[in-house]
């Protein structure tokens, strides 16, 4: 039984693929399913089957009956396709043609480096500080332990305004007007985003440029917080990887200072023209606050301690999307807009 | 600072490479920028002996030498003479290379054959002697040596990148003393020995300082009978691996001794100081001196002099003067040590655009115990190289006594600030390498006592980065703060801005960044009259060029140059942004902090969206603009927003309008005046807008607020209408939902048309209105009693109704 079953199933395929119209197609649906088609018929003999297999053989020529009405009704789909097929090859498009256009501008990459900057620290529980960009001297210098007569404060390195005012030369006047607003509270933990000016206009250098300055003011802030601090950013700015390497350097406003060094995003630390060959980029300066500095800005530095660190968003834009030139921060030229899409 | 490595041994013997030695100065604070060979090699190039000088048979300005290589005679034809035989040369074999890539082959010249060439100093590289004279090698060297070893070519130089208060580090002494600090070997001192052997130098010169407030000290010795003359070849080495330029045996000697101990000197040569006295003052107004280099100096009470009674003999600290200087005849030399006034010096030496080895270190500091020192060293060398005789005595002139300092150092509170744990002891033994005195005290501090070399060293914590710099910066452990969380959302003016700028890209912008300073010109072809605030920038005292002359008042200059930039690339289709800060004086000339006000610039031109196969181009324009906007202040729920036509000073005279939110200004948008975009040199529309985003966060519900659903569904009707063209839209709107009553809801303009079958003059709009109440549905007789109100209204307003 079963096997007459297997050979309808193949004779009604071959039958139904062979169909050449809906005409001939619903005469195999009549000749194999209809009440008086072969499949009936089939059934009909299951009287003289063991009574054990009858379950099997009923369930066999139900599934069969299944396949066969899909098959006939996906023959029918196709053929009346077929019908249409002058229609269908009006309606024919070419897909190779472009989308439609979706009108979507971008971010400045600076904009794009600072947003990730200030999401990196929020997660760190940073708040965001703001201060102007025309600053006193007071704030600009004197505040941060550098004194009148500092080479810092030649005229020919910062833009001024009168004697008292000028361009800030740094983010750094935030964290005494963050200090001073917060002070005798602890904790301080602020980044201050903000564009800098200083009279350098070279290939290297734009007279007006954007830094971001972190600082962290408490009871136990240590040398290791910091470390601890700049190597997470590094790993969320440039990847999981990465090390960072302290050297001793001098701010007036830090004590101890430190340069830090990333490894080379571009080779890894194994040494390329990028890192002229030493496998290390310098990206920020940084710092345990001078008690000076705490001093001015309200907090004993007997009781509290801190650090700060700032760094140039131009120079992390520039590694983090193989910027070679500055200078195309600052012409706005679309050509160079749309690559950050 | 250039440290030439076998010179510095000469101090220290490290037991490291110099490239051990410069990674450990770098990752110990004292970056070293470059190590590299003080000259090139130069194979082929070897110590020959003149044997004998013959005129060459042909040309008298040509001899036959033959050098002598230590395994052969080379025959060479030379021009010059200034060798006799027996002396030590350069031999430069056929086959060999010099320096710039020179090759040296057999050659017969006017007839006689020459066999490579006798060079001179600077064939070799080096800026010795006149170009056309032989450099004779003198000292024992094997002949047949090759003359880049012999001249220590292969000496290793430290270019070390000095911050600011490592002024001890601009001189081997103090560089030897960091050495031992990271290394622990021994510091030695140049030998200092002398014999005074002529009279007293109180008989042959006398000092006064009348401006002991930029001269705290001034000493000097005098040296007598030294014959001048150019320095022996080791020391003109030396000199030139250091970087400075050798010139004759006496101001050779000043900068060895001050590349050895930091402190500079100046020589003058006494008999032409007037009556053998110097007198150290301010200078006088009208007075000159001419320098060294030949420029006479204009001279005020600003600078400090050295002078005779006569006239200033010397810029102190800067540059001496022509007429004191060191010549041939020169036979008495004053050898001045001083301490001068760092700001002063540096004020000095910028003014005169003179900046030198020795004011960068007065600038800097220079260690006080070092002067007398460097005195010592000095008379002993020109005694020793120019046949001099020291006078007994040094004069020493001192107003201030810098004293040691003394520190209180808690170890406690170092391991506090740095996060570790270093026993007491081992803070000690790096006091010790730092040749830093320490006394222990009762209550468990250090008392250390600093050197005077080391300036920069006066508090707690600059002992604590002694401490970590010398322990080494990499085994501090890593840690994060530990403490109270802060609140840290975004504040409403940041996400103003974040949101804008989200708001602006999708609306298809792209943000642009120009500098905060612009060109006053600018305002000018804005045609912003006196009036306007804008109009009147805060000047930058110092700027650069006009470009950057002011602080701007407005964002549309930097926008309309970004356009016009952009066109001149053929981008003809732009669409752009910036957010930025205006500078708003309160009053001119600033005196305080002047209002920093944040704005969003828009700026279209060409066509938006670029023109594509798909959809039809359309020129971007004002509404290309609005629509932008109006999403932007949608997404910020301010209220009240009407777009009021008037004209700028800038704008098309009737393509403008002024941003209003509950009857305060926002902004503007408009197009550009064909003439003001003229100006920019912008030969096609643009449109602009700005908008002031602190009125908006002041203005925003940043938070959106939900409405329950509408229960019952609501009806809609659409009405045409022809009407003048001098209606606006917005009217004919407003008076819509007010004649409709409450069960009007939104009113949206549909179509707009003007031309055929339209009379001149009016326009056709059809807007769609959606009726609804909350309780309960409509029916058709209310819906049409409403209509009728409203057609009524409109043709109140003149409008015909269309059908
Ligand atoms: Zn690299």
């Amino acid at each position: 039984m079963l096997e007459k079953l297997k050979a309808l199933e193949e004779e009604a395929r071959a039958a139904v693929d062979a169909a050449a119209d809906l005409e001939e197609l619903k005469g195999l649906k009549v000749r194999y399913l209809g009440k008086k088609g072969e499949l009936t018929a089939l059934l009909r003999g299951l009287g003289s089957v063991p009574a054990e297999e009858r379950p099997l053989i009923g369930k066999e020529a139900n599934d069969l009956r299944q396949k066969l009405e899909q098959m006939i009704d996906r023959k029918e789909s196709r053929l009346k396709d077929a019908g249409k097929s002058g229609q269908w090859e009006k309606e024919r498009i070419d897909v190779t043609l472009p989308g439609l256009p979706t009108v979507l501008g971008q971010r400045h990459p600076l904009t794009l480096v600072l947003d990730e900057i200030k999401d990196i620290f929020y997660g760190l529980g940073f708040q965001v500080a703001h201060g102007p960009d025309i600053e006193t001297d007071f704030y600009n210098f004197e505040a941060l332990n550098i004194p009148a007569d500092h080479p810092a404060r030649d005229m020919q390195d910062s833009f001024y305004i009168n004697p008292g005012l000028l361009l800030r030369t740094h983010t750094s006047p935030v964290q005494i007007r963050a200090m001073e607003k917060r002070a005798p509270q602890l904790p301080v933990r602020v980044i201050a985003p903000g564009k800098v000016y200083r009279r350098d206009d070279d290939a290297t250098h734009s007279p007006m440029f954007h830094q971001v300055e972190g600082l962290a003011i408490d009871k136990n802030i240590t040398f290791a917080d910091l470390k601890g601090t700049l190597l997470l950013f590094a790993r969320e700015m440039f990847g999981s990887g990465q090390k960072i390497r302290l050297r001793p350097s001098f701010f007036p406003f830090t004590e101890p200072s430190a340069e830090v060094d990333i490894s080379c995003i571009m080779c890894g630390g194994d040494g390329c023209r990028t890192c002229s060959d030493t496998g290390w980029l310098e990206i920020l300066g940084s710092g345990m606050v001078h008690p000076r500095v705490l001093e001015v800005a309200g907090y004993n530095p007997k009781e509290v301690t801190g650090y700060a660190f700032g760094m140039g968003v131009e120079r992390i834009a520039m590694l983090k999307y193989g910027i070679g030139d500055l200078r195309l921060f600052f012409s706005n030229d679309l050509r160079f807009l749309k690559q950050f899409s | 600072m250039r440290v030439p490595y076998s010179w510095l041994l000469e101090f220290i013997n490290p037991g490291l490479s110099p490239e051990e030695l410069a990674d450990r100065f770098t990752m110990s604070g004292v970056e070293v920028g470059a190590v590299e060979p003080f000259g090139q090699s130069m194979p082929g190039v070897v110590v020959g002996r003149v044997v004998s000088m013959e005129a060459h048979p042909g040309r008298s300005n040509l001899v036959l030498v033959k050098i002598d290589s230590g395994s052969e005679i080379f025959d060479i034809v030379c021009g010059a003479r200034n060798m006799k035989p027996g002396d030590l040369v350069p031999l430069a074999k056929p086959g060999s290379e010099l320096p710039g890539g020179r090759r040296i082959e057999t050659a017969t010249i006017y007839g006689a054959l020459s066999r490579g060439m006798i060079c001179s100093a600077h064939e070799l590289g080096l800026e010795l002697g006149a170009e056309d004279e032989i450099l004779i090698l003198n000292g024992n060297m094997a002949l047949g040596t090759e003359v880049d070893r012999a001249l220590g070519f292969d000496d290793m130089i430290l270019h070390l990148e000095i911050t600011p208060n490592r002024a001890d580090c601009l001189s081997l002494l103090g560089v030897a003393y960091e050495t031992a600090a990271l290394t622990g070997a021994e510091v030695k001192m140049p030998p200092l020995d002398l014999i005074e052997s002529g009279g007293a130098i109180d008989e042959a010169l006398s000092i006064s300082v009348t401006a002991p407030d930029l001269c705290s000290r001034y000493t000097a010795r005098v040296v007598t009978g030294v014959k001048i003359g150019p320095s022996p070849l080791w020391m003109q080495l030396r000199l030139l691996k250091a970087g400075i330029r050798p010139i004759s045996n006496i101001v050779d000697i000043t900068n060895y001794v001050m590349w050895e101990f930091g402190q500079p000197q100046h020589a003058f040569d006494l008999g032409l100081v007037k009556n053998s006295r110097v007198i150290v003052r301010r200078g006088e107004n009208k007075e000159t001196l001419v320098t060294l280099d030949g420029v006479e100096r204009k001279l005020d009470r600003e600078v400090l002099v050295i002078a005779d009674p006569e006239k200033p003999v010397g810029l102190a600290g800067v540059m001496g003067g022509e007429n004191t200087e060191i010549t041939s005849a020169t036979e008495e030399v004053l050898i001045e040590a001083a301490v001068f006034d760092s700001p002063n010096t540096r004020r000095t030496a910028r003014r005169y655009n003179l900046p030198s080895e020795a004011s960068q270190r007065f600038e800097k500091g220079v260690n006080p115990e070092a002067v007398l020192w460097s005195q010592d060293r000095a008379a002993k060398l020109m005694s020793e190289l120019a046949g001099g005789t020291i006078l007994k005595g040094v004069i020493d002139i001192k107003s201030a006594h810098p004293e040691p300092a003394r520190i209180k150092v808690d170890p406690r509170r170092v391991n506090r600030i740095l996060g570790l744990e270093i026993p007491a002891p081992e803070i000690e033994s790096i006091m010790d390498r730092l040749a830093f005195t320490v006394e222990k005290s009762d209550d468990q501090c250090l008392n250390v006592t600093v050197p005077a070399r080391r300036a920069d060293i006066q508090i707690e914590e600059d002992i604590v980065e002694e401490v970590a710099r010398l322990h080494g910066y990499d085994k501090i452990p890593i840690t994060l703060p530990e403490g109270a969380l802060l609140e840290n959302r975004e504040s409403a003016s940041d996400q103003v801005q974040r949101l804008t700028r989200d708001v602006i890209t999708a609306a298809g912008f792209y943000e642009c960044i120009t500098y905060s300073f612009i060109n006053p010109a600018g305002l000018d072809s804005l045609r912003l009259p006196d009036e306007d605030w804008r109009r009147h920038p805060i000047p930058v005292q110092n700027p650069f060029s006009e470009e950057q002359a002011v602080m701007r008042t407005t964002l549309l200059p930097g926008m309309l140059k970004t356009v016009r930039h952009n066109l001149s690339y053929r981008e003809l289709d732009q669409a752009l942004f910036e957010v930025g800060a205006v500078f708003k004086p309160l009053r001119l000339p600033l005196e305080e902090l002047p209002d920093e006000q944040v704005k969003l610039a828009m700026a279209v031109t060409g066509q938006a969206p670029a023109p594509n196969w798909l959809t039809p181009s359309r020129d971007a324009d004002f509404f290309t603009i609005k629509g932008a906007l109006e999403t932007l202040l949608n997404r910020f729920q301010v209220a009240g927003v009407e777009y009021e036509p008037r004209t700028l000073p800038f704008s098309h005279p009737t393509r403008s309008a002024v941003i209003l939110a509950d009857g305060e200004e926002l902004g503007y948008i408009c197009q550009v005046h064909p003439e003001v975009a003229a100006a920019w040199e912008i030969d096609q529309a643009v449109t602009v807008a700005e908008i002031d985003l602190q009125m908006i966060v002041s203005k925003a519900s940043l938070v959106p607020r939900y409405v329950p659903l509408p229960r019952y569904p609501a009806a809609n009707r659409d009405i045409a209408i022809v009407v003048t063209r001098d209606i606006p839209a917005e009217k004919l709107k407003k008076a819509i939902i007010e004649a409709g009553g409450e069960i009007t809801g939104e009113v949206g303009l549909f179509d707009l048309y003007e031309g055929k079958q339209i009379p001149e003059g009016k326009r056709s709009l059809a807007f769609s209105i959606t009726f609804r109440r909350e309780e309960g549905t409509l029916t058709e007789t209310e819906i049409n009693a409403a209509m009728q109100k409203i057609e009524a209204a409109l043709s109140a307003l003149g409008a015909e109704m269309r059908r």
